[in-house]
């Protein structure tokens, strides 16, 4: 297994439905946003369901509130919305092997969230996970393991064969901020030594 | 498998599902919990008003009685303008603008309501088209189906799923946040559509002090036992007088939150796993009321206010208090309570410590029992169990030593102590005590070097957990053991006015 670290000094990843004036961003990407990022990487639509396993853990280091002139698309209006973004952005990813090429030489640019969210691969290593009780968060995980966190429904992975691109598998999730400090709730689970944190693999294949 | 069948196998796409006037099937009901907030408020709704708890249960018959309350009840006054601020004014479903409102009587309501359900039965017929984004389950709907389920006149109904139908998603006129800048809006199917349509009679409404709506609150929580529980109150006000949930008159969501949550019966196990996510919202028709405030109380948090209320609920109540920049009285209480936000609701929403309230330092007095401090230090801070008995122990031995001097002195220790806003300053006040402790030939030392050491140094990475923390808890100690000698005679008092401990920026 490998890991990729990216690094962004922002991100931010809208809820699914909120599209209004004030835009909150999400504590952790939702799963399609990694969907968007190996896809990115690899040069052409990736399926998360079509992947063996897919792991990944989200830090960052403040939140704070951006002011953005928006342009209406056909209109010659102008509107202001105000959308949260995540400061000092760490990403890691782990994946099976063969990800390391596409990560060493990404196809195109790789983005935490929109376009000016712009990150950079920080490092890329082979890895072993250790099975051992462990803290989890900075990431998703399925309502059923039963861990409090924020519950939502997210898009797993989009259709982009169709314009507009439709979602394809859709989930409810259980939201864990990275906050080690908050989380007690120790599990049985590959453990990243190094960040000594719990990886919630991912299987959606079959 | 073919295609087709692995489809229909994936999402249990089969006739034989579809809801029957007995009930839907327990393998693949029509009305499931989603993890939307607003589709599960609307859900929420349903069961409520049906008496049951769990989506299978809901029959057909359920349905009806939900859509026949719900048109008479959207009818009525105040709940119109409540609908144009959940929906914005053009919702053509609940004929919402004014202009469709002279029309609309219930049988309109209703039968656009119905149409609507029906839907989102057919929906689950047609298994190629594209997938809601909310359930990830039916095929969405698109805004020319539902002109033909509505009563408006031809120019009110939508031409797409936007924030007229569902709240948040936005106007039609900004279409940027739709993929592709879609011109049928939002992906989302009918029975999701459907449950929105709810989302009035399962949320609080927050009035500001003229009465005017200042926010929707719509409460998530999981397990869904939990979810109901919460909003139960809601529904049965609606039931009784047909009246909004004002909230009881909080205009604060956050303080009305921290009531309820106190208010559950819940046992600490049955907080273990879970979750509570409010959204408080508004979604006008102007810019700048268009706006969510996502609250999220952290499960920590959570069986903290339920130990809290069932060990120590004076103390609890104490510390709450001490949030407020003036300390409100008991019939100021109230007031307070719904009006004026409060530090120490804000710093638990927000992983802060609240330790430095857990006593009163104008007062020298600690406002809670230890062993409140103490599940609070290790469920909330996550400070080790260990570190708090070996804090716990130097504390009593400060206390030894202090209370052999006389009230003066003492008063002049505990104060070197209190002003301690420095290492340094923090440093001196222990080799001080050891040197009393040697002159007043007490024979064991207060600490050994390595306990000084560990004293001084951070317990662990958190910031929450420095020797700032260590200061706080050895106060406590301090006026649990030694408040009457403290504030023994007033020669003090001024001196004491001169500190000015309250609302500090930085508490630890
Ligand atoms: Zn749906």
């Amino acid at each position: 297994m490998m890991r990729v670290k990216l690094k962004a000094w922002t991100a931010s990843f809208r809820y699914p439905t909120f599209q209004s004036g004030y835009q909150p961003t999400l504590p952790v990407p939702p799963p399609s946003t990694i969907q968007g990022i190996l896809s990115a990487a690899k040069g052409e639509t990736v399926y998360l369901s079509e992947l063996p396993f897919l792991g990944y853990i989200f830090k960052s280091n403040g939140l704070g509130v951006d002011l953005e002139r928006i342009y209406a698309l056909g209109k010659p209006e102008t509107d202001i919305v105000k959308r949260e973004f995540l400061y000092d952005a760490e990403l890691f990813l782990y994946l099976p092997d063969e990800w390391t090429e596409f990560f060493k030489k990404p196809r195109y640019q790789l983005l935490l969230g929109r376009s000016s969210d712009l990150a950079t691969v920080d490092e890329i290593k082979r890895i072993k996970l250790e099975e051992r009780e462990s803290i989890i968060c900075g990431t998703v995980v399925p309502v059923s393991l039963g861990i409090p966190g924020i519950v939502h429904a997210l898009v797993v992975e989009y259709d982009y064969t169709t314009t507009p691109r439709r979602a394809r598998l859709v989930r409810p999730f259980i939201i864990l901020p990275y906050d080690r400090g908050r989380y007690k709730e120790k599990v049985q689970i590959p453990t990243d030594p190094e960040l000594e944190l719990g990886v919630y693999l991912h299987r959606w294949s079959g | 498998m073919g295609l087709d069948g692995e489809y229909m196998d994936k999402f249990n796409l089969e006739a034989k599902y579809l809801i029957n006037p007995e009930g839907q099937t327990e393998d693949n009901p029509i009305f499931e919990w989603t993890g939307h907030p607003f589709t599960d408020a609307g859900l929420s709704a349903l069961l409520l008003l049906s008496g049951k708890s769990r989506p299978e249960e809901l029959a057909e018959k359920d349905v009806e009685i939900a859509v026949e309350f719900a048109s008479k009840l959207y009818l009525m006054e105040g709940w119109s303008t409540l609908l144009a601020r959940i929906y914005r004014n053009n919702n053509p479903i609940l004929m919402v603008n004014p202009s469709m409102r002279k029309s609309a009587t219930q049988e309109k309501l209703k039968e656009s309501l119905r149409i609507l359900f029906n839907l989102a039965q057919q929906n689950l017929q047609e298994p190629r088209s594209p997938t809601c984004q909310i359930c990830g389950k039916r095929r969405i709907v698109s805004g020319l189906e539902l002109r033909a389920a509505i009563h408006s006149k031809e120019k009110d109904r939508p031409k797409e799923i936007t924030g007229d139908v569902f709240p948040l998603l936005g106007t039609g006129d900004l279409r940027n946040y739709f993929p592709h800048g879609q011109e049928s809006g939002a992906d989302v199917c009918a029975c999701c559509l459907f449950l929105a349509q709810f989302i009035p009679i399962g949320s609080y409404v927050l009035h500001s002090e003229r009465g005017k709506i200042k926010g929707i609150l719509v409460i998530h929580a999981h397990p869904h036992e939990l979810q109901l529980d919460l909003v139960s109150e809601i529904i049965s006000k609606a039931k009784t007088s047909f009246l909004v949930n004002n909230a009881r008159g909080f205009r604060q969501p956050v303080n009305f939150l921290f009531k309820k949550l106190q208010e559950l019966s819940l046992t600490l196990e049955q907080l273990g796993n879970a979750t509570v996510t409010a959204y408080y919202f508004l979604n006008g028709n102007r810019t700048g009321e268009q706006w969510v405030e996502v609250i999220r109380i952290p499960n920590p948090v959570l069986r903290f206010l339920t130990h809290a209320k069932r060990e120590d609920y004076n103390g609890w109540k104490n510390i709450v208090r001490m949030g407020w920049r003036e300390k409100p009285n008991n019939e100021k209480l109230e007031e307070y309570e719904k009006n004026r936000a409060n530090d120490v609701y804000s710093r638990l929403l927000e992983g802060r410590s609240i330790l430095a309230y857990f006593v009163d330092i104008s007062e020298r007095v600690v406002n809670a029992k230890w062993n409140l401090l103490k599940f609070y230090c290790s469920e909330v801070l996550g400070l080790e169990k260990e570190a708090l008995d070996f804090i716990r122990r130097v504390g009593d031995r400060i206390v030894e030593t202090l209370e052999k001097l006389e009230d003066n002195k003492l008063r002049q220790r505990v104060r070197e102590l209190e002003r301690a806003e420095k290492l340094y300053q923090f440093e001196a006040f222990f080799v001080n005590t050891e040197k009393l402790r040697q002159s007043l030939g007490i024979p064991e030392p207060l600490m050994t070097f390595d306990e000084f050491a560990r004293i001084l140094t951070s317990y662990g990475e958190d910031i929450n957990v420095s020797w700032k923390t260590v200061k706080h808890l050895l106060l406590f100690r301090i006026y649990e053991n030694l408040h009457d000698k403290l504030m023994k005679g007033g020669e003090e008092a001024e001196e004491r006015g001169e500190i000015e401990f309250f609302g500090i920026e930085e508490v630890i």
